[in-house]
């Protein structure tokens, strides 16, 4: 799952927990297992990112490869 | 007399030609540095565009007119429409046309009178392009929110790649930055800011893309200002933020693009969410999901201790009584109705009785009457069923008296 797949899957549980049907409680604890646990990977990808930048080189345009480049602050 | 006559002697004749004329003519004028770099300032008429991309005109003022030409080369740089009518100042050599013998302007640059040239070009540019619908809104494609690759195009060196890096680095470091290098000032800028909007598009793993440089005059910016960037801008699949840094005019690719920031960085802020804001909203999200399942839980433990309650063996036992009284009251009523049914019978069993009384041979035997029966037990109702001498049986009210039969009187 991507990011914001994980934050649309996210608000999904949120949303079957509020709505008032009734849902047996072994199903809402494990909507309510599953929602933690986006939240706390979601939370990890965001403190862990580091931005990858790349380059389109020049000289083989063909194929548009990328190099990585790093950058040194 | 003799040196009268020497004198009087005509030199021989030196006969020009046409061509010499014109020729030495030319050579004069071409040797004239002042002719050879002249401003002059007119109106353009009698403009003439053939297919040789030549542009031909004739440039007057009140008393005088001057033909003038634009080669090829140079009227294919013209920023701008000349039109009839233009005032205009042009730079260029004073030339003779050899076929005609007739002195022209080869001009080399043409400035519009009182507006710029550039802005001239601006405006005849955003005209032609709004006309064309370029700028509608119908056409801004919406960003993405999340986007995980970011395209951008700018100069590898300029300050513009520096604040995206710093900006995106910061705020949500999660997209993937991916530079075309080109150049954004310069003659071929706008050729190449157009290539890599076209190459951008080939790819299939970029989900918006930057376009842009940092701040500068209107004549660096000119790029942003051409109609090769507009085109490639609009003709993009891949939603585009023109990021040209310049906070009050906006250039020719802003009003294309899908959206306008108005420096690289306010772009990335734009493009991305802030991460912090983020981690505040999973936060949130966090503790609305803790008072959700909690509130759930809370909800079934009520119901269960509803059901508790009624399963208790106070509740059971209650429930027993009550049921049993129900049964009493049920009893007493069906006895109710049984005693109604059975008084009802009696009543009617007792009328019944009387009226059988009434009709019993007993009750007619106490009022004094008796029965006979003869000796086989038969009832006599006629003396002729009997005859003298025989014993007969008659049957009192009380006890019987057994006979003999004297007499039998016959009486019809």
């Amino acid at each position: 799952m991507t990011f914001e797949e994980k934050l649309g899957k996210l608000n999904e549980i949120v949303e079957t927990l509020e709505s008032p049907e009734t849902l047996d409680l072994d199903a809402s604890l494990k909507l309510f297992e599953e929602g933690v646990g986006l939240v706390r990977s979601c939370r990890e990808i965001l403190e862990k990112a580091e931005l990858r930048i790349q380059k389109v080189s020049q000289e083989d345009n063909e194929n548009t490869v990328t190099e990585t480049i790093s950058e040194e602050e | 007399m003799d040196q009268q006559l020497e004198l009087n002697i005509p030199r021989p004749r030196t006969i020009f030609s046409v061509t010499d004329i014109t020729n030495t003519l030319k050579r004069i004028i071409q040797q004239n540095p002042l002719l050879q770099n002249v401003w002059v300032r007119g109106q353009v008429s009698n403009l003439r565009r053939p297919n040789s991309g030549h542009i031909y005109l004739t440039l007057k003022d009140d008393n005088s007119s001057i033909r003038g030409i634009i080669w090829r080369s140079n009227a294919s740089r013209l920023k701008f429409n000349l039109r009839d009518g233009d005032e205009i100042l042009v730079n260029g050599q004073i030339n003779i046309y050899t076929v005609s013998s007739e002195y022209q302007i080869n001009i080399t640059k043409v400035e519009p009178i009182g507006i710029g040239a550039l802005q001239l070009a601006f405006e005849q540019l955003k005209q032609k392009l709004s006309d064309e619908g370029l700028f509608d809104q119908s056409h801004k494609k919406p960003l993405p929110s999340y986007p995980s690759k970011i395209g951008v195009i700018t100069s590898e060196t300029g300050a513009a790649i520096q604040d995206i890096y710093k900006q995106l680095s910061r705020r949500y470091p999660l997209a993937e930055l991916l530079l075309y290098p080109s150049l954004v000032q310069g003659e071929q800028a706008a050729t190449e800011i157009a290539r890599a909007i076209s190459e951008m598009n080939r790819r299939t793993d970029i989900d918006v893309l930057i376009v842009g440089r940092g701040g500068g005059s209107i004549e660096d910016l000119s790029a942003f200002n051409e109609e090769i960037v507009a085109r490639a801008i609009f003709k993009s699949k891949i939603p585009i933020v023109s990021a040209v840094g310049h906070e009050t005019d906006f250039t020719i690719a802003d009003m294309v693009a899908d959206h306008r920031s108005s420096t690289p960085s306010a772009a990335i802020e734009n493009v991305v969410p802030d991460r912090s804001e983020l981690i505040s909203v999973l936060n949130g999200t966090k503790s609305r999901l803790n008072e959700l399942i909690k509130q759930r839980i809370r909800l079934k433990y009520e119901t269960l201790e509803h059901l508790s309650t009624e399963l208790s063996p106070t509740k059971r036992l209650e429930k027993i009584y009550e049921f049993s009284q129900t049964i009493d009251r049920l009893e007493e009523s069906y006895q109710r109705v049984i005693d109604a049914k059975m008084e009802e019978k009696n009543v009617k069993l007792q009328s019944l009785a009387d009226q059988l009384d009434n009709l019993s041979p007993l009750s007619t035997l106490n009022r004094g009457y008796s029965i006979c029966r003869d000796g086989s037990g038969d009832v006599i109702t006629s003396s002729q069923q009997i005859n003298p001498g025989e014993s007969i049986d008659v049957k009192l009210s009380k006890g019987s008296l057994l006979c003999t039969v004297d007499e039998c009187i016959n009486k019809t």
